[in-house]
């Protein structure tokens, strides 16, 4: 019998040879052999990106903080009382959370009823009840109306629903004193009246004084709300911006990336050049020359277009312009990259070779595998969209009043900075939160997509 | 029988990689020997480790990548228990590697002198750089680069791609080392090129008498350079011998496909090539048994459970790891 | 290579040519003239632009300008300095030596800490240092450079006193600190990541896994081999950094009060100065040309595979 020998590197494992003699040695099925391996269920590229992308918890969060500010800016408004535009002439230059001295008597005089209305309250310059108006408001149902003969200012109407009079008013000096039963009744009925009447006006009553959470400025209007506003106008402005790039570049790198040859070079001549231009000097000259032009012909032009333009106003439409000129530069080399490195491959070459036809190759093979690429662009083209917005407003470039961006928002701040740091720093804080969550988010996608060992 | 003294002792080596998916198996539990002057080819597939086990052995392996068990002895010495510092010192000077891909191992910034002569340098600090120089222009020589001082002024685009190999040759060499680890050199290469860059590293053998591991997936070169060889196959050496045993008397059925696969010269006209079937091992989940079970014709049983034994299989150092043989033990012995 | 200056040199000067023409088109665009106030007559308005030379046909009006602009004349002020000329404006009366000043001295300090902050952070990668490096520069770069110059005003400047703010001619040398650090933050960040992201790919590359196996020291094979290499793209960012400082160097002069070209340039854009807004866009724009030609012939001299191109592609 031959000596069983184990080969001698491994002498220290010595097998039991009565054990290696008791083995199965009759032959495994080929059933038997392929159960013995597990094959991993295989990912598709792109839920493998998204599992990526979940696990990095930094764009995650950056991704989380980005749609609070953008629920902040879009459905914020619904949250709280006051408008971007209005003035409360009561209430100018307020501290973060700090009420004025009519809204602490308004306050007060809430403990003395359960709904009122205060005219040094209102925004604007009207403080008083017209005359010969009918007010109303409604309360659990019930539509409660009067008549107001003479300008009734400086007052307070108070509604107590329980009480036998339920509708007196009371002056505002005296709600100043503390004096709150110093009571004028108000005679009012129950009928139902028509409430779209002319002459007729709803009453708004508030149940509590809201607090101005970032303060106002020095025309009485809220921060938070002129935030709010302004947090619309710079991410719309930015997503819009990244929008037309997008399309303008793509199209065009990918027609010059299709073609080739000779078209190619003369689209790809003209970018350079176009690149090759300090973009921010021509967009500040672009900003100046296209304002009054514009605005000549969105005054003269009738049609609907023209009249959606001109509600955003001349800046915004300029800014737009400068960007459709000179930012898709950047867009179209990365698209022309793409195609060029695709069309290279050995997948689009054998697609060719098996007689697919060319918008096919184009729909199938070029534009999925690019769309990560595109998409990390655009993603990163809207914060320097809104960076670049928010500089020409800083300058006093961008938009135009009554439109405000958090860019104008700092500008104005910028006057009473020593004063009011507040003004500056919210608006300020929430621009940089913007553009730190999209970068933040942009770099997750691209490494999601391209991982490296980090 | 060479009186071969002990150069490198791996036993029981295993590497894992640590990633997010897992723990990837690179190479769990080889051994071989290596003596002075000997040439081993270490054969196998992509993904056989055969890579991760020269890194290891010199010491450049990195994150996720970790040695976690065995021993390395050169000259003695335990080199997987070496300080930093200590590695760095054993790495080109007693030690060398050489790549796959000339063109970007080369640093395109800097000239093919400066390189070669910042190895040396580097190990010796009283060397001058005139001797350093000419030492350099020397190596040079020795790989077959002609007007050496010129090309030593010149940047590596400006060499093709067999004289970028050569060039990485003689920047192995410069320090005189006494093992060259060579990862699958000639790969890269054009044919007629493989066979100048072997002929020239079979010289340098000759001449200078270092040993080479010569780490390839190509069977034709082993046949050429090689004195003993290691089949590699999913981390495990499942074959190990001298040149001709392995040629001539395999005895694993990895190895045995392997040679069956090649093309050959005096097949008869439209005979059909024979791969060995089925797909490369899954290193995250490697099977229990033999990891080669699953693709072999001959699989039994017990292969499919336990790992098999690494026995001697002939004469001069002849080790297969198969449960085949053990069944013909026991049938011989019945 | 000499040729590859050549043409470098020509593209520059046909951008150049470019820019002028753009900015000519572009003031003439505007209708109305600049001469136009509530109490002119049509007869005023013609006589002064006869005196300008404005009732020219526009071609001529535009060789003139180039003719002009390549001796050094780049016209007159129409309004806020009426007569001067803008030559002297803009180089005599130390504006643009005022802002030459702050956006060399906010290069220096952009490159000299954005590149060793990026290196620590890529040798270190992955330790507390580098995701300290990492926040900061990410925060760094999302900052819009007139928040960050503003508080620098309030905080360090009026409330904790720490640098003096109102900064006027930059006589003393601490007035410079609160704007050039304003200026230089961007870019700063900028290049450290940069720098970063190139050094470690620089770190992954083949020829650094052969000079380990060399044996050479880390710290050699890092400011060797990595370092020139990780480079390279840093200073291909020289070049679109010019222009981000002398766009910055608008917000900073506007907050700071520095009575330097960028601000003045502000003010005749609101102002509608015409030959202001031209001369100072083209000395702007000629400056971001030329450092974007050194930039070029920089890369082509660090980077050997290209400037040494002899038929061999």
């Amino acid at each position: 019998m031959q000596k069983l020998n184990l080969f001698q590197l491994n002498a220290d494992r010595v097998p039991d040879l009565k054990e290696m003699f008791a083995a199965d040695f009759t032959p495994a099925s080929a059933e038997e052999r392929v159960s013995a391996t597990e094959s991993r269920k295989s990912v598709s590229y792109w839920r493998d990106a998204l599992r990526r992308f979940k696990q990095n918890k930094v764009s995650m969060g950056a991704l989380a903080l980005f749609f609070i500010i953008f629920l902040f800016s879009f459905l914020g408004p619904m949250l709280i009382p006051y408008n971007y535009a209005d003035q409360y002439r009561c209430s100018m230059k307020l501290a973060p959370g700090e009420f004025s001295k009519a809204e602490m008597t308004a306050k007060a005089a809430l403990e003395h009823a359960d709904l009122i209305y205060d005219t040094v309250l209102s925004p604007g310059s009207i403080s008083s009840l017209s005359r010969n108006t009918t007010y109303w408001f409604r309360h659990k149902g019930v539509t409660y109306s009067f008549y107001n003969e003479k300008t009734l200012g400086d007052v307070i109407v108070l509604f107590r629903a329980e009480d036998a009079d339920p509708l007196v008013y009371i002056s505002e000096k005296d709600a100043e004193n503390g004096v709150f039963d110093n009571i004028t009744v108000i005679a009012y009925s129950t009928e139902n009246i028509d409430t779209r009447a002319e002459n007729t006006a709803r009453l708004p009553l508030i149940k509590s004084v809201c607090p101005h959470v970032f303060g106002t400025d020095s025309a009485g209007r809220d921060l938070m709300a002129r935030c709010m506003y302004g947090g619309r106008v710079s991410l719309s402005i930015g997503i819009i911006a990244a929008l037309i790039v997008l399309f303008i570049g793509s199209l065009y790198g990918s027609v010059a990336g299709l073609i080739g040859g000779k078209v190619d070079f003369i689209m790809m001549r003209v970018v350079d050049i176009i690149y090759s231009v300090p973009d921010v000097l021509i967009v500040l000259l672009l900003q100046v020359v296209l304002k009054d032009p514009l605005q000549a012909w969105l005054d003269s032009s009738p049609s609907g277009f023209a009249r959606m333009m001109s509600n955003l106003g001349v800046g915004i439409v300029s800014i737009f312009i400068t960007f459709a000129c000179l930012y898709w530069v950047g867009m179209s080399r990365i698209v022309r990259g793409q195609v060029l490195q695709l069309k290279s491959q050995e997948f689009v070459t054998a697609a060719t070779a098996l007689g697919v036809p060319r918008s096919r190759i184009v729909k199938r093979h070029l534009l999925p595998n690019s769309v990560g690429q595109l998409v990390i662009a655009t993603c990163l083209q809207i914060p320097s969209a809104i960076f670049l917005e928010s500089f020409l407003s800083f300058l006093g470039l961008g938009v135009s009043i009554p439109m405000t961006s958090l860019g104008s928002l700092c500008s104005d701040a910028l006057e009473t900075i020593t004063l009011y740091p507040y003004r500056l720093l919210y608006p300020g804080i929430i621009l940089t939160l913007l553009v730190l969550t999209l970068n933040l988010v942009g770099d997750g996608i691209r490494d999601a997509l391209d991982p490296r060992l980090k | 029988m060479k009186n071969n003294e002990k150069l490198l002792e791996v036993r029981d080596l295993r590497v894992s990689f640590f990633t997010h998916a897992g723990e990837v198996k690179a190479v769990d539990g080889i051994s071989y020997d290596l003596g002075e002057h000997e040439v081993m080819g270490i054969v196998g597939e992509s993904g056989s480790g055969k890579s991760v086990e020269a890194y290891s052995i010199i010491g450049l392996l990195q994150n996720p990548g970790r040695v976690i068990g065995g021993s390395v002895k050169f000259m003695g010495e335990d080199v997987l228990a070496y300080s930093e510092e200590q590695k760095r010192e054993f790495r080109g000077n007693k030690v060398s590697m050489i790549f796959q891909n000339p063109m970007t191992c080369l640093n395109p910034v800097y000239t093919i002198g400066n390189q070669l002569m910042e190895a040396l340098l580097c190990h010796n600090k009283d060397v001058t750089r005139k001797a350093a120089y000419d030492r350099a222009v020397e190596m040079l020589e020795l790989v077959g680069i002609n007007n050496a001082r010129k090309r030593m002024r010149q940047y590596p685009h400006e060499f093709s791609g067999g004289m970028r190999q050569r060039a990485m040759i003689a920047m192995a060499l410069i320090c005189s080392p006494k093992l060259l680890i060579a990862d699958e050199p000639t790969t890269a290469l054009d044919v007629t090129i493989q066979a100048q860059i072997l002929e020239l590293m079979k010289d340098i053998q000759r001449k200078t008498g270092m040993s080479i591991i010569f780490i390839t997936h190509n069977l034709g070169v082993v046949a050429e350079i090689c004195d003993r060889v290691s089949v590699m196959y999913a981390g495990h050496i499942v074959e190990q011998g001298n040149v001709n045993d392995i040629f001539y008397r395999p005895k694993h059925p990895y190895t045995e496909g392997l040679l069956r696969s090649m093309p050959r010269v005096d097949t008869k006209e439209r005979e059909r090539l024979i791969p060995i079937e089925g797909t490369p091992v899954d290193l995250l989940n490697p099977p229990k048994g033999c990891p080669f079970a699953p693709r072999c014709e001959k699989c039994l049983r017990v292969c499919l459970e336990h790992k098999p034994p690494f026995l001697q299989v002939g004469e001069d150092a002849h080790g297969s790891a198969c449960w085949l043989h053990v069944k013909e033990m026991k049938e011989a012995g019945e | 290579m000499l040729s590859y200056v050549a043409k470098r040199i020509g593209v520059s000067i046909l951008t150049l040519l470019l820019i002028i023409c753009i900015t000519f088109l572009l003031m003439n665009a505007v209708p109305g003239s600049p001469f136009m106030t509530e109490k002119s007559t049509p007869e005023m308005i013609a006589m002064a632009e006869a005196k300008y030379g404005l009732d020219k046909p526009l071609i001529v009006q535009l060789w003139n300008y180039i003719k002009g602009y390549f001796q050094g004349d780049m016209g007159v002020s129409l309004k806020m300095q009426k007569g001067t000329d803008v030559t002297t404006i803009i180089f005599r009366e130390g504006k643009f030596v005022l802002s030459f000043k702050l956006g060399v001295w906010a290069v220096l300090l952009a490159v000299i800490v954005g590149v060793p902050l990026g290196c620590i952070a890529a040798y270190n990668r992955g330790s507390w240092i580098d995701s300290v490096l990492r926040v900061m520069t990410t925060v760094g770069v999302a900052i819009p450079s007139f928040v960050l110059c503003s508080l620098l005003l309030i905080y360090c400047g009026v409330k904790w006193e720490l640098l003096p703010v109102i900064s006027g001619s930059l006589t003393d040398w601490k007035a410079y600190i609160a704007p050039v650090i304003g200026l230089s933050f961007y870019p700063m960040c900028y290049i450290a990541k940069l720098t970063r992201t190139s050094m470690l790919d620089a770190i992954n590359q083949d020829y650094i896994r052969t000079a380990r196996a060399k044996g050479l020291k880390t710290g050699h094979i890092i400011f060797k081999h990595a370092l020139r290499n990780c480079l390279i793209p840093v200073i291909t960012y020289l070049g679109p950094m010019t222009a981000g400082i002398i766009t910055g160097g608008f917000v900073v002069e506007q907050t700071f009060q520095i009575p330097g070209l960028g601000k003045y340039f502000i003010s005749s854009i609101l102002n509608r100065d015409y030959p202001i807004i031209m001369g100072t866009t083209v000395v702007l724009a000629a400056l971001v040309i030329m450092m974007n030609l050194i930039v070029d012939i920089t890369y082509k001299l660090v980077d050997p595979r290209i400037s040494l191109i002899k038929g061999d592609s």
